[in-house]
């Protein structure tokens, strides 16, 4: 699978460049609450918590192996660390995954454990209240509530925030309500 | 256990177990001859440094046995007590005792259950010491400050004051109870070590490892220097010290005392002196040789105590401390994964030369780059040789530990055994090293129990009673073999058919049809072994199995050779090294896989009409052996057919596996490649028939086959349909590949279209399956075709480059107007001795922050947007299917010389910032320190030439720079090719006159009149040289043509040249070095004029020149 890009560090986006539209530093500190990263993949806006992100990238040679679940789309070569990536996409809705000039790849970091994201764009890091995370049994799939933490509203957005830990593995398929 | 002991543990464990495998052995050796009073002596250094260790473990019990036999033994080493078998055995008793607390400590964290053991070799111990208790140990110190030194230390002691110097014995006396007394004692012998003087020794031994329990509150430290005593009193006034005593030696009281207190000391030790047994004094050091040596105790039982264990110990022998550190084989491990990274960078570069004098053919900066990247090459290998290295452990120390095996067993079953060693220096993988020893000990255990015959029949059979048990360990090629060889009666394949048949493990009939070969290998099978031999000695082992499976966990296979009555050899053959195997690559459709090459016996192509099926199965006849074969493109779920090459065969691996064999079909071979194992798991999971992945040098992730799962899942022998099995795992990527190839180009065709349409913004992407490998390559090609080409034709949004006034726009205000500053490097070249040195030297010049290297536009300089125009573009380009397989052919296209054409002369050096003015004088630095090298062959001495600097002047500021009204020789070479411009030698005339007499022999008056022809072609010669590597380099490095052409000779006034020029109020720039030769027999000085504003009055003058 060949994505445009080379493998240089220079593939490293700084978040900080990407997203500009960091807000509300001041009200973070008074309520408990989750620094997320938002993204958009799968035709949804979806999020990560911003302290297991360890980088985006650009998408850039990926290395198929066979005989593993379809999201998985391979390893990629992370500074000599092999890294497997998982689309979003094919995760949740079985389609096919698309590489633009918008899509990234987030490295998530889970207990050590690395992998990719892709997704088809990186939005920005939004703070989250606990409080206004909904708990994710309210979703409609009941085999989907493994792969989210919660949902939230973000600019009258439903904003899913995942369950990093359990994207790797085969869960089961569908789409978040 | 203390807390602070806890951190000791584990280098406790470690040190301990070489110990105790370092007093078996010694023992053993005694046992021949028990007047071994070195060996004794070793015995003894040995069981008091583990005593001291294990009580600062907490482990007391066995410090205290340790301390039961030092006790015993060092009356033996005082002659009061004969070494003799009863005593040797109780040792060895004792020494297992020893083992298997240290053994239950190192795996349960705990010990328990050995109280009895202890209790009974405490008993027997003290039976033999001749009832009470045993001996307290004798005082190290006498009352009065008085020390008994031994005849070391005295001896030491002598030789100081033998040459005059100063000994002082310096009495350090502790608070009670003080906390850290070691530490006290370094810091005070710190202390002393700052002032003038020489340590001799301390007592105790302040180097001793010695936990503080066992310390008293009182030190000596013996210290040869003439400073003065106030003086060092205070270097050892340290914290808690209560009291100091110095005292001067007397070198006439040492000598005569010294056959004296040794005479007391043996008294003492008769007279047996009652002192009440403190804690302290109990663990004190003896002042013996003990203490001065005890910093020798931690060194391993090397090997060479004696070749094949039966060499006496030369009587200097001793083991000596290894200079060593300890470091976590984690550590390790991650420094040779580094490495590894940096001999793949690395192959990176060659893969980049490659490519690079694909593009420019015999330039000599691609053989100066290529030759560059060698030496990084191989010190990148060297490197990572040496790291692997560390890995690698003799096996000496655990050959050596089997001689107390073999004599327990020789005894046991009453057989004579002797036991040989040989290769006991090869070196192993660390791991392999660790867990050696138990299958080596099921090996010897079989080889002795079973593979000798009893005495009486070894004489009926005409063999020497004694049987022979040998070990050995070579390497060969890659591998490393283990041979366990013994002269017994040999493996009888009759006896063990029946005994397989017996336990049920496989049926007569079948046995029937197996090769004796196929027969020997039950006895690795885990129903094989007896329990009786389990039972027996390790009392866990589980028999042959388990060297089965430790030789296949470590990628080793176990080969075993019997002859009838002679005997019966096992090999052990494993890899050199765990971390970098080797592995062929091979190509699937447009995927690329490594089979390691241990798994591979050969690789074959087959005419298609050769496959026959049977049973649904694909299969050949190779070589009258029948070869099941596997589309491995089906296990990989690869799409396509059986893959045929032109001439209609395909290509085989033909691989092994529990010696079976089978043939993977592939579509072609690749070649046989270094890789470095990486772990797929650790970020992942275990994938099923991958054994993890490698990075080639282009950073692209190949994946490593796992033969032996690879064959397990295709059920060897069906069809590689992986559907059928249905397992979870595997119906994932097939099932949802059902698109065919034509649906994934019409997919592809697609994308091209869009790309087409939208070509900067929209970028390609391929799906899985019709996939990566072969790209990267053309890649770079593009990358490189995309520097040379680069900025100009992008436009580049402003501020990424530095601001480029066009030639049109006039003069530029010159920069740096200092025609005196010099600031020069000179430029050594001592000659050809030095010229990697100095070769290596220019070359770093135009790499270091050059802005216009060539893949700099895509790193640094570009912003966000415009590389991904960029990277788009240079994507779209190889995503021609048909493109992809001949890569190379494509690679030779894009290089094509009108691709390159867009550098041409008028872009490349348009404006000269400061930046671009040093960037100029790296790009003729390499050339000029080559000219160097070639001068100073040819002229045979040292030339000089200084590092260029470039700078625009005004052209009047150039006559200040030339001393007027002087001639000169005048050489100047006009260019060739795309630049205009023309650089000038100049020589004084004595130096011309010096280079006729080096060169030519001959000495020519030069300021009457010119030079004779064959000087002026000397001259010219010269600078032909050295503009002609002037302008290889800056050709080399802008991708211009440039050439110098035929040099012209002048012998003039320099104002005549400066005022030729014509340039009057204008602006030059150039380039000035100097080079000189060592006694400044010849001095020049070059001039470069490049192209600029002034190109055509240049041009003007230039003819003029040269129609003078």
């Amino acid at each position: 699978m060949n994505f445009p890009g080379p493998m240089t560090d220079d593939n490293t986006v700084n978040p900080g460049e990407e997203i500009q539209t960091m807000e509300d530093q001041q009200e973070a500190t008074r309520v408990p609450s989750l620094q997320i990263l938002i993204f958009k993949a799968a035709h949804r806006e979806l999020a990560v918590p911003i302290l297991e992100v360890k980088e985006i990238l650009k998408p850039y040679t990926l290395t198929r192996i066979p005989n593993t679940p379809r999201f998985v789309l391979g390893v990629c070569n992370l500074r000599g660390e092999i890294i497997p990536i998982i689309d979003l996409k094919e995760k949740f809705l079985g389609e096919t995954p698309e590489v633009t000039r918008r899509s990234r790849i987030i490295v998530v970091e889970h207990e050590s454990h690395k992998f990719g994201l892709l997704v088809d764009e990186v939005k920005h890091v939004a703070r989250v209240p606990e409080a206004e995370i909904e708990d994710p049994e309210k979703m409609d799939q009941e085999e989907w509530a493994a792969n989210f933490y919660g949902f939230t509203l973000i600019e009258e957005q439903i904003v899913f925030i995942l369950q990093t830990q359990n994207l790797l593995f085969e869960t089961g398929q569908g789409q978040p309500a | 256990m203390t807390t602070a002991s806890s951190n000791y543990l584990e280098l406790f464990l470690e040190e301990s177990l070489e110990q105790v495998d370092q007093l078996n052995l010694a023992l053993l050796e005694l046992e021949k001859d028990f007047s071994q009073q070195e060996i004794i002596n070793e015995i003894f250094r040995v069981i008091h440094s583990l005593k001291s260790a294990a009580a600062f473990v907490g482990q007391d019990s066995l410090s205290s046995l340790c301390h039961k036999m030092e006790s015993l033994l060092q009356e033996v080493r005082d002659g009061e007590r004969a070494m003799d078998k009863t005593f040797v055995n109780l040792l060895f008793k004792g020494f297992d005792i020893i083992n298997d607390n240290i053994k239950q400590l190192e795996s349960t964290g705990n010990v328990t259950g050995l109280d009895d053991q202890y209790a009974e070799i405490t008993r027997e111990l003290e039976k033999l010491a001749g009832g009470g208790a045993a001996p307290s140990k004798k005082e190290a110190r006498k009352k009065g400050g008085q020390v008994r030194l031994s005849a070391e230390q005295k001896k030491q002691v002598k030789e100081f004051l033998s040459q005059g110097e100063i000994v002082w014995q310096i009495r350090v006396l502790l608070e009670p109870n003080t906390p850290m007394k070691s530490l006290r004692v370094d810091l005070a012998v710190q202390g002393l070590l700052r002032l003038d003087g020489e340590l001799l020794f301390t007592i105790p031994d302040n180097r001793s490892e010695e936990g503080d329990q066992g310390l008293p509150d009182e030190f000596l430290i013996f210290f040869a220097s003439r400073t003065e005593p106030r003086v060092l009193h205070d270097a050892v006034n340290v914290d808690m010290v209560r009291q100091i005593r110095l005292k001067k030696i007397n070198p006439d009281r040492l000598t005569g005392g010294a056959s004296r207190s040794e005479k007391k000391q043996k008294e003492a030790k008769t007279v047996r002196p009652k002192k009440p047994e403190s804690a302290d004094q109990k663990n004190a050091k003896p002042k013996t040789e003990t203490a001065a040596q005890n910093g020798n105790g931690n060194g391993p039982a090397e090997a060479k105590n004696g070749k094949n264990g039966k060499s006496p110990r030369p009587a200097e022998h001793r083991p000596v401390t290894q200079k060593s550190v300890r470091v976590s084989t984690d550590k390790l491990d991650t420094l040779i994964n580094e490495v590894g990274e940096l001999v793949i960078a690395n192959s990176g570069f060659q893969k980049i030369q490659e490519d690079l004098s694909g593009i420019l053919g015999q330039h000599p900066l691609v053989s100066d780059f290529s030759g560059r990247i060698d030496r990084m090459a191989r010190i990148a290998r060297q490197l990572q040789d040496v790291i692997i290295n560390t890995r690698m452990f003799p096996i000496g120390p655990v050959f050596h530990r089997f001689h107390r095996l073999v004599r327990d067993l020789s005894e046991d079953k009453g057989k004579q055994v002797r036991l040989e060693i040989l290769g006991e220096d090869t070196e192993l993988d660390k791991e392999v090293v660790d867990l050696i020893g138990e299958p080596l000990m099921h090996l010897i255990r079989n080889s002795v129990d079973h593979g000798l015959e009893s005495e009486a029949d070894r004489l009926a059979a005409g063999k020497d009673p004694a049987g022979t048990v040998q070990l050995n360990a070579y390497q060969s090629g890659n591998q490393i073999n283990i041979e366990i060889t013994d002269d017994g009666r040999g493996l009888n394949a009759g006896v063990i058919k029946n005994k397989i048949a017996e336990k049920g493990l496989a049926t007569m009939a079948t046995l029937e049809e197996l090769s004796d070969q196929e027969i020997f290998e039950y006895i690795f099978h885990p129903g094989f072994s007896t329990a009786k031999e389990v039972t027996d000695i390790s009392g866990r082992g589980v028999g042959m199995n388990v060297v089965k499976k430790m030789v296949d966990d470590h990628k080793g296979e176990i080969q075993i050779e019997t002859y009838p009555g002679e005997g019966t050899m096992f090999t052990l053959v494993f890899p050199l090294t765990m971390a970098i195997i080797s592995a062929i690559m091979v190509k699937m459709k447009h995927e690329v896989y490594a089979i390691p090459l241990s798994d591979v016996i050969e690789t074959i192509r087959v005419p298609r009409g050769e496959i026959t099926t049977l049973e649904n199965q694909e299969i050949i006849n190779l070589r009258g052996e029948i070869l099941p074969l596997i589309h491995l493109n089906q296990l990989m779920n690869i799409e396509g057919d059986l893959l045929v090459d032109e001439e209609d065969q395909v290509s085989v691996v033909v691989v092994h596996f529990n010696k079976k064999k089978a043939g993977f079909i592939v579509e072609g071979f690749i070649g046989k490649q270094e890789i470095v194992i990486k772990n797929i798991e650790r970020n992942y999971q275990h994938v099923p028939g991958v054994a993890g992945a490698a990075i080639l040098g282009d950073g692209q992730i190949v994946l490593i086959l796992d033969v032996k799962e690879f064959l397990n899942l295709a059920g060897m022998g069906r069809s590689g349909n992986v559907e059928e099995r249905g397992s979870g795992s595997w119906s994932l990527r097939s099932g949802n590949q059902s698109q065919s190839d034509e649906e994934i180009e019409s997919l592809n065709k697609e994308i091209r279209i869009l790309i087409e349409e939208n070509a900067l913004q929209k970028t390609s992407f391929e799906l899985s399956g019709t996939n990566q490998a072969l790209n990267p390559e053309a890649d770079w090609q593009h990358l490189v075709e995309q520097a040379l080409s680069q900025a100009p034709a992008e436009s580049p949004p402003a501020g990424t480059t530095p601001p480029i006034p066009s030639p049109s726009q006039g003069s530029v205000e010159p920069v740096t107007p200092e025609p005196q500053a010099t600031g020069t490097t000179t430029w050594e070249t001592s000659g050809p001795g030095s010229q990697a040195e100095t070769v290596d030297e220019a070359g770093t010049g135009p790499d270091d922050g050059d802005p216009h290297s060539l893949l700099s536009p895509f790193l640094e300089d570009v912003d966000e947007k415009e590389k991904e125009s960029i990277m788009s573009e240079w994507q779209n380009k190889p995503d021609e299917p048909e493109d992809k397989a001949p890569s190379r052919q494509f690679a030779a296209d894009v290089s094509s010389p009108e691709e390159k054409a867009p550098a041409t002369s008028g872009e490349l050096l348009p404006g000269f910032a400061d930046a671009e003015m040093r960037q100029l004088e790296k790009m003729t630095h390499t050339g000029l320190a080559n000219a160097g090298l070639v001068l100073s062959q040819l002229l045979g001495m040292e030339v000089s030439i200084s590092a260029p600097t470039i700078r625009q002047y005004q052209v009047e500021e150039l006559i200040e720079e030339f001393e007027a009204n002087k001639q000169t020789v005048e050489i100047q070479v006009g260019f060739l090719g795309e630049i205009q411009g023309f650089l000038v030698v100049f020589f004084d005339l004595e130096s011309a006159q010096r280079v006729g007499e080096i060169l030519l022999g001959t000495k020519e008056e030069l300021h009457q009149e010119l030079a004779s022809e064959d000087l002026q072609s000397a001259m010219m010669e010269i600078t032909n040289i050295v503009g002609a590597s002037v302008l290889n380099s800056i050709a080399d490095q802008t991708e211009v043509d440039l050439t110098p052409d035929v040099p012209h000779y002048f012998q003039r006034d320099v104002r005549q040249f400066i005022q030729g020029l014509g340039l009057k109020n204008k602006t030059v720039l150039y380039l000035n070095t100097d080079f000189v030769t060592p006694q400044r027999q010849v001095t020049a000085r070059m001039l470069i004029f490049l192209d600029f504003l002034e190109v055509r009055s240049l041009l003007k003058i230039w003819d003029e020149h040269q129609t003078e």
